[in-house]
C-alpha cells in the first residue's frame, strides 16, 4: 500500500448493523487522493438517481486525503460527504482539526455509512476495530456535552469525536458535522443526512504512525513551514479570518443586510481588531499548524448581556459576516452569542446566518408578519432576534421550522415575492462574498458541484496586481476583479481544479503550500513520481464525478445560475450601483463548461473528458441526451451490428499479425 | 512635516516596525498616499487598497497631517 493511506476503508450499515472493511489498490488512492476525490466517485458509483437524501439510501462518507495527518502544518483537513439534503446535489465539506488524522490512526482513511439505525447510535472506530454503541443518551444533547460523554465511557480524553449536533437530529437542511466541537465541515447539511440516519458520531482513537516513504523530507517541509508560518503569518494568528470585515467593507464588498448593501455602518462593531480587543480570549489550531487561526471568545455570567460558552470557540470571517453584516446586526455580542448557538447545536453559520437575513427582508417588506415570527420584530438590525432565530432554527420552532428547510424552500413556501429575497446558488446559501466585487467567483458560485462556496472558487482580488503564486498554471497577467473575459474563466477552471485537489489531499488553503511544493510532499510521503498535471487531473476527475452526479439528479444547467440582486447594482458603498452583466455571465458560465469539455450549452461532461480522466465507467451514469433517446431503436440495431465488429476486427488484427 | 497614522491590515504588518499593526509615519509636506508606501517600504504589488480617513484613496491622493491611512492587502476565501 501507498504511504500515507491505511489502505482500508471501513463500511458500516447501519440497518443491518454490519461493519466490513475494504481495500481498494494503489491506483486507486493515486487516482483519487481521498476526499472530496474518494466521496464522489463512492456518492456517484453506490447511490440510486433520486434517492431522498434523508433516507436510508443516502450514504455519509467520511474521508481523510492522503495527506491528512502528515506532520506538516494544514495536514489536519478531511471531508465528509453525501447527497445534499440542501441542493439535493453533490454534497461535501471539509474541516480541520484533529479527527482526520485519528481516523487515520484508528487505521482507516475512509468511512461509508449507509442505512439507518433504528435507535440513535455512534460508530467507535479504535486501532482497526469498530463498533456500534447506543447513543440514545446523547440524543438532544449539546456539541461540547456529547464529546465529553463519549469520552467518559470509553474511559479516554484523548479520543477524537465527529457528530451531527442537535440540528442534525432534527434534519436541519443545513445542519453540518463538526469535529472536536470547534471544527466545521459546514456546507451542504450533512450533518441531517446524519441525523436522519440516527448516527449521532464518530468517535475514534488509534496508536498507528502516518507513514511516509522519505519521512526525514516530509518532517524537513513541515519544519520549513513552521519558520514561514512563525516569521511571516503574525498578521494571521493574530486576527484569524476576521481582520477581513473591515477589508471588505472598505472596498465595498461586505455582504450586507442579505447582499443588498456591500458597506456596513456597524463593520468596525463587529471587525476581528474589536474582537480580540474585548471578547477574544485565545487561539485555537489544527492538528501540526503553528496560525492557531481559529478565535477562542467567552463572556462569563454577569460580564455581558450573554454567557458566551469558550468551549465553542469563537466566530470567524464567515460567521462574523453572516450573524452580523448580513442580518445587519452591529451587536458583536449578540453576533458571537449566534455563532455560539450554531456551534453548540451544530449549525453551518452561514446558511443560518443567511436564512435569518432572509427572513428579516421578508419581514421588512411585508411578506412575513409578528403573526408568522411569534411576535418577534425580525428588522434588520435586531440582535436579540437573530439570537431567539437560530435557537427555532435548531429546534425547528415557529418559523425557525420553515427556515431550516434553507432559503430556496422557504421562499417556495411563502410565494412569488419571496423568490427574489432567497440568494442562493441550486439551493445552497451565499458564502459570504460579493459577486459584484469579485466576477469570477460569482461563476464559480454557479458552476460550483455544491452550490455556491467559496473554497472550490477564485478570489478575483488576489489576481489584481499579482500572478505569482498561479504562474505555474500558466496565469501570466494581473486581471481586473471585475473581468469576466476568457483568461479569468480559463484562471477560474484551473486554480478550482487544484481547489478540488487539495480537498482531495487534505490540506488546508490558508497554508501557503506552493504548487510545487504541494507536489513534493506527495512524492515524499507515496514515492509517486507526481507531478502538477497529475495533481490537477486528479482536481478535474472530481469536479466531473461531481458533475456527472448533478446532471444524473437532473440539475441542469438552468440552475447554474445567480440570483437576479447580483445583475442589480449594489446598493452602498465604495463601488455602489456595480452590477454584473447577465450577458457575460452566461458567456463565461458557457466557456467554462467549454474548457472542462462539457457541452457549452447544457454542461454535460462529455464522454472524451470522462475517458481522459480515466472514469469511462461515470458515462454510463448520465442520463441520455435527447438526441440519443430520439435514436434508441436505431441504436439497438447500431449495437447489434456492434456485437459483431469485435470478431472482425480481431480477424483483421489477426491477418495483420500474420 | 505632516504625521499620518497607519494601520496594515493583515500580513502587511510585517512591514511596518517591530511587525506592529498600527504606526505613526511622518513624512514632508505634500506627500502623497505612494510616498507613504515607499517610505514604509511596502511593495505596491502587495496592496489591494488603501483608504484615507475611511475613504478609499488613489495613489496620488495627497496627505495631510492627522490623516488616519488603513493599508489593506488582497482578501481571499474566510
Ligand atoms: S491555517 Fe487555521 S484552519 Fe488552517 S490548519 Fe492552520 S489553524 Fe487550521
Amino acid at each position: 500500500m501507498p504511504n500515507g493511506s491505511c489502505g482500508q476503508i471501513l463500511r458500516v450499515d447501519l440497518t443491518r448493523g454490519a461493519i466490513s472493511v475494504e481495500t481498494p489498490d494503489e491506483n486507486f488512492y493515486r487516482a483519487h487522493l481521498g476526499g472530496r476525490g474518494l466521496i464522489a466517485h463512492y456518492l456517484l458509483k453506490e447511490l440510486k438517481p433520486g434517492v431522498d437524501p434523508l433516507g436510508p439510501e443516502n450514504k455519509v462518507i467520511f474521508a481523510t486525503g492522503v495527506l491528512t495527518g502528515a506532520p506538516v502544518a494544514g495536514s489536519g483537513r478531511n471531508s465528509v460527504g453525501a447527497k445534499s439534503p440542501l441542493s439535493g446535489g453533490y454534497g461535501d465539506a471539509e474541516a480541520g482539526g484533529f479527527f482526520g488524522p485519528e481516523l487515520k490512526r484508528a487505521g482507516f482513511d475512509a468511512v461509508i455509512i449507509e442505512g439507518r439505525a433504528k435507535r440513535p447510535v455512534y460508530l467507535w472506530v479504535h486501532d482497526g476495530q469498530a463498533e456500534l454503541r447506543d447513543a440514545a443518551g446523547l440524543w438532544g444533547k449539546k456539541a461540547y456535552d456529547v464529546e465529553q460523554a463519549i469520552r467518559a465511557e470509553l474511559g479516554d480524553k484523548g479520543i477524537r469525536v465527529a457528530q451531527c449536533g442537535v440540528g442534525g437530529e432534527n434534519k436541519v437542511r443545513f445542519a453540518c458535522v463538526s469535529n472536536d466541537v470547534t471544527h466545521f465541515y459546514g456546507r451542504g447539511g450533512i450533518g441531517a443526512a446524519m441525523g436522519a440516519k440516527n448516527l449521532k458520531a464518530v468517535a475514534a482513537r488509534g496508536h498507528a504512525q502516518y507513514a511516509s516513504v522519505n519521512a526525514e523530507r516530509v518532517k524537513e517541509m513541515g519544519r520549513a513551514m513552521t519558520q514561514h508560518i512563525t516569521e511571516n503569518e503574525k498578521g494571521f494568528t493574530d486576527l484569524g479570518t476576521t481582520g477581513t470585515v473591515v477589508a471588505l467593507d472598505a472596498g465595498g464588498g461586505l455582504p450586507t443586510r442579505n447582499f443588498r448593501d456591500g458597506s456596513f455602518e456597524g463593520a468596525k462593531k463587529i471587525d476581528g481588531t474589536t474582537m480580540r480587543d474585548t471578547l477574544l480570549v485565545g487561539r485555537d489550531s489544527c492538528f501540526a499548524c503553528a496560525i492557531h487561526c481559529k478565535r477562542v471568545v467567552e463572556r462569563k455570567p454577569g460580564e455581558g448581556r450573554y454567557v458566551i460558552d469558550r468551549n465553542y470557540g469563537g466566530p470567524e470571517y464567515e460567521a462574523l459576516a453572516a450573524l452580523g453584516s448580513l442580518c445587519g446586526v452591529d451587536d458583536l455580542e449578540a453576533v458571537c452569542k449566534a455563532s455560539e448557538l450554531c456551534n453548540a447545536y451544530v449549525l453551518d453559520a452561514i446558511s443560518t446566518g443567511a436564512a435569518v437575513a432572509f427572513a428579516m427582508e421578508c419581514y421588512e417588506n411585508g411578506i412575513l408578519t409578528k403573526k408568522d415570527t411569534g411576535g418577534l420584530d425580525l428588522r434588520f438590525g435586531n440582535g436579540q432576534a437573530l439570537v431567539q432565530m437560530v435557537e427555532d432554527i435548531a429546534h425547528r420552532r415557529g418559523l425557525g421550522d420553515l427556515l431550516a428547510e434553507g432559503v430556496a424552500r422557504a421562499a417556495e413556501k411563502l410565494g412569488p415575492k419571496a423568490r427574489r429575497f432567497a440568494i442562493h446558488v441550486r439551493g445552497q446559501e451565499l458564502p459570504m462574498h460579493e459577486p459584484r466585487m469579485k466576477m469570477g467567483l460569482g461563476i464559480g458560485y454557479t458552476i460550483s458541484p455544491t452550490g455556491a462556496d467559496h473554497c472550490h472558487n477564485i478570489h478575483d482580488t488576489m489576481f489584481v496586481k499579482r500572478v505569482e503564486s498561479v504562474k505555474p498554471l500558466g496565469i501570466l497577467e494581473t486581471m481586473p476583479a471585475t473581468d469576466l473575459s476568457p483568461r479569468k474563466v480559463k484562471t477560474l477552471k484551473r486554480v478550482t481544479d487544484l481547489r478540488h485537489t487539495i480537498n482531495s489531499l487534505g490540506l488546508c488553503q490558508f497554508v501557503s503550500w506552493s504548487y510545487d511544493q504541494q507536489v513534493e510532499l506527495l512524492h515524499a510521503v507515496t514515492g509517486w513520481s507526481t507531478s502538477l498535471l497529475e495533481l490537477s487531473l486528479a482536481g478535474e476527475r472530481a469536479a466531473n464525478l461531481a458533475r456527472v452526479f448533478n446532471v444524473r439528479e437532473g440539475l441542469a444547467a438552468a440552475n447554474d445560475r445567480l440570483p437576479d440582486r447580483f445583475f442589480q447594482g449594489l446598493g452602498n458603498g465604495a463601488i455602489a450601483g456595480t452590477k454584473i452583466s447577465r450577458k457575460l455571465a452566461d458567456a463565461a458560465k458557457g466557456e467554462y463548461y467549454a474548457m472542462m469539455g462539457w457541452d457549452r450549452e447544457t454542461g454535460r461532461p462529455s464522454e472524451a473528458k470522462l475517458d481522459e480522466l480515466g472514469i469511462e465507467w461515470a458515462a454510463a451514469q448520465l442520463p441520455k441526451t435527447k438526441a440519443q433517446a430520439k435514436a434508441k431503436a436505431p441504436a439497438k440495431r447500431t449495437a447489434a451490428k456492434a456485437k459483431s465488429a469485435p470478431r472482425r476486427a480481431t480477424r483483421s488484427t489477426r491477418r495483420k499479425t500474420a | 512635516m505632516i504625521t499620518i497614522s497607519a494601520r496594515a491590515h493583515g500580513n502587511l504588518r510585517r512591514h511596518f516596525p517591530g511587525g506592529r499593526d498600527e504606526a505613526d509615519f511622518t513624512l514632508p509636506d505634500g506627500s502623497r498616499v505612494v510616498d507613504l508606501l515607499k517610505a514604509i517600504g511596502m511593495p505596491d504589488v502587495e496592496v489591494w487598497m488603501v483608504s484615507v480617513n475611511d475613504l478609499l484613496a488613489k495613489p496620488e491622493q495627497i496627505l495631510f497631517d492627522g490623516d488616519r491611512v488603513n493599508i489593506f492587502a488582497p482578501v481571499a476565501g474566510g
